[in-house]
């Protein structure tokens, strides 16, 4: 049989962001694939660059439209590590209520689209549909489903009054009776683990070798999560179960992905029972000493990295974000090939791809 | 300091320097590593911690300098300063050895014009094809 070059993308229906796949096929099997992207590079690292630290935050929310409390909440930690600056309680359980009710859309956003994938659109639906719910609640918050303008260089600018947090309780509630749907689903459902299990197989060395973290890499035996290594915000209060499992496929990434709903939905209501006193901001001046911070979160998609410079001006020498899809599409260039091209759909889609995070 | 992080004895030996370590915000550590030894000290590093994973390369512009750092994670933050010296900046790249290195390298190249000896593929990631404005992230005459 030929060998046959399918071009998918920049512009494809499978794909929800541009990027281009360049697969080369024998057949119905993948034998080469190569991955461009940059087709959404808005060269926001450069536009950082000359404004205030606190023009930045708006700034970065911009990066990602699924993600982007996760970006100002490493952003922020970045600048206050410079300023040297402790958040006030109060900031910090809002901040990490805001970042789990994020893990949890995003966790079902990403169920949705494999489920899409793989042509189980009931669960889609379902899926999106309970994933409204917490964009709501989300809103009801912050006044914004997607950019939450939230966080602060020194807190945040949205507090939660007892009424929101009850609506929020209940919300959690109802996505838990769903959240049984889905677990049967990984569990049980036969066709669902007929187009899952086995499928794109990354090994732990594999992990290490490209550098995967997030649900991804815990899906293959990897246990980094910021939230328990290293923890931020209120994290260090709670108790973050660890959603990790060693089969590496595609079946493993959707397990440790709705393990991870149920433990965002325990975190919440923990935070939202007993919600710190206090202030939700710290006064922070504009001009920022001199010095280079890092910092590291523990976004929906896995580790996400800012890196802060300051020359003592009011505006920021050099912001540096890394996303957690650049290490997913390097080894998801090395899961293709092999593959059926009836599975390259649930791959490609299981990978979690955020293109506006990778390019930026 | 009181007592040395797990690395101490693996960097230093790799460095063949006594090490100067700085501290950054955010309570990570620092070291400059010469761009020579660049490629013996993260060996040394992923033999001793196996399960060492690459964040990412932040490349900076600092007076007319490219300056790379190596974001790493063993069991706490641990950062690689590396000057890059020449015209264009050049360093060794860590690719060959490390792919998680293949794309930060190639960004790297991109935003800063850094030279990466022995990538194996330096096209451009994040700007056009055909762009021509040279790397973004450089200062460009005229301007601050």
């Amino acid at each position: 049989m030929s060998r046959v070059t399918v071009p998918i993308g920049p512009q494809h229906p499978l794909l929800k962001e541009p990027i281009a796949l360049r697969l080369d096929v024998v057949g119905e099997r993948v034998v080469a694939a190569e991955i461009e992207i940059g087709y959404v590079h808005r060269g926001l690292e450069r536009l950082l660059q000359g404004r205030t630290f606190q023009q930045g935050v708006a700034v970065v929310e911009r990066i990602c439209g699924i993600c982007s409390h996760a970006h100002t909440t490493a952003y922020c930690q970045a600048v206050e590590a410079l300023i040297d600056v402790d958040l006030p309680p109060r900031a910090a359980a809002i901040r990490t209520l805001l970042c789990e009710l994020e893990r949890l859309h995003s966790h079902l956003l990403w169920l949705g689209v494999l489920s899409e994938a793989i042509g189980f659109t009931t669960v889609f639906m379902y899926a999106w549909r309970d994933r409204e719910q917490v964009l709501d609640a989300m809103e009801l918050i912050s006044g914004g489903r997607i950019a939450h303008g939230a966080n602060v260089v020194g807190g945040v600018r949205e507090d939660v009054s007892p009424a929101q947090a009850r609506e929020v309780l209940t919300m959690l509630r109802q996505l838990e009776t769903q959240l049984g749907l889905y677990q049967e689903l990984v569990e049980r459902d036969r066709s669902f683990h007929r187009r899952t299990r086995g499928i794109a197989v990354l090994s732990a060395a594999q992990v290490q070798a490209y550098g995967v973290v997030g649900p991804m890499a815990r899906a293959s035996g990897a246990t980094l999560d910021i939230r328990r290594s290293a923890p931020y915000a209120a994290y260090g209060w709670l108790e973050v179960p660890a959603a990790v499992t060693n089969e590496g496929d595609v079946w493993a990434r959707a397990w440790t992905r709705v393990q991870e709903l149920q433990h965002s939905i325990d975190l919440c209501r923990t935070l939202l029972s007993a919600l710190p006193a206090g202030p939700l901001a710290r006064r922070v001046a504009e001009r920022v000493q001199a010095g280079e911070a890092v910092s590291r979160v523990e976004a929906p998609r896995g580790e996400l990295f800012y890196y802060v410079r300051s020359e003592g001006e009011r505006t920021a020498a050099r912001v540096k974000a890394r996303t957690p899809t650049l290490p997913a599409l390097l080894a998801m260039a090395e899961l293709l090939p092999g593959l059926q091209t009836g599975d390259i759909a649930a791959v490609v889609a299981g990978c979690d791809l955020c293109m506006a995070c990778a390019d930026r | 300091m009181s007592e040395r992080p797990v690395w101490w004895q693996a960097v230093e030996a790799a460095v063949g320097a006594p090490l100067a370590v700085d501290a950054v915000g955010g309570g990570e550590a620092v070291i400059d590593v010469a761009a020579e030894r660049l490629l013996a000290t993260v060996s040394a590093l992923r033999q001793a911690w196996p399960a060492l994973h690459l964040t990412a390369i932040t490349g900076l512009s600092i007076g007319g300098e490219v300056v790379l750092l190596y974001h790493l994670l063993l069991d706490g933050g641990l950062t690689l300063r590396v000057r890059c010296p020449g015209a264009p900046p050049n360093a060794p790249s860590l690719a060959p050895s490390w792919p998680a290195a293949n794309w930060y390298e190639r960004e790297a190249h991109d935003l800063l014009g850094v030279a990466f000896k022995g990538h194996p593929n330096l096209a451009p990631l994040l700007v056009a094809r055909d762009w021509t404005g040279g790397p973004p992230l450089l200062p460009v005459e005229g301007e601050r």
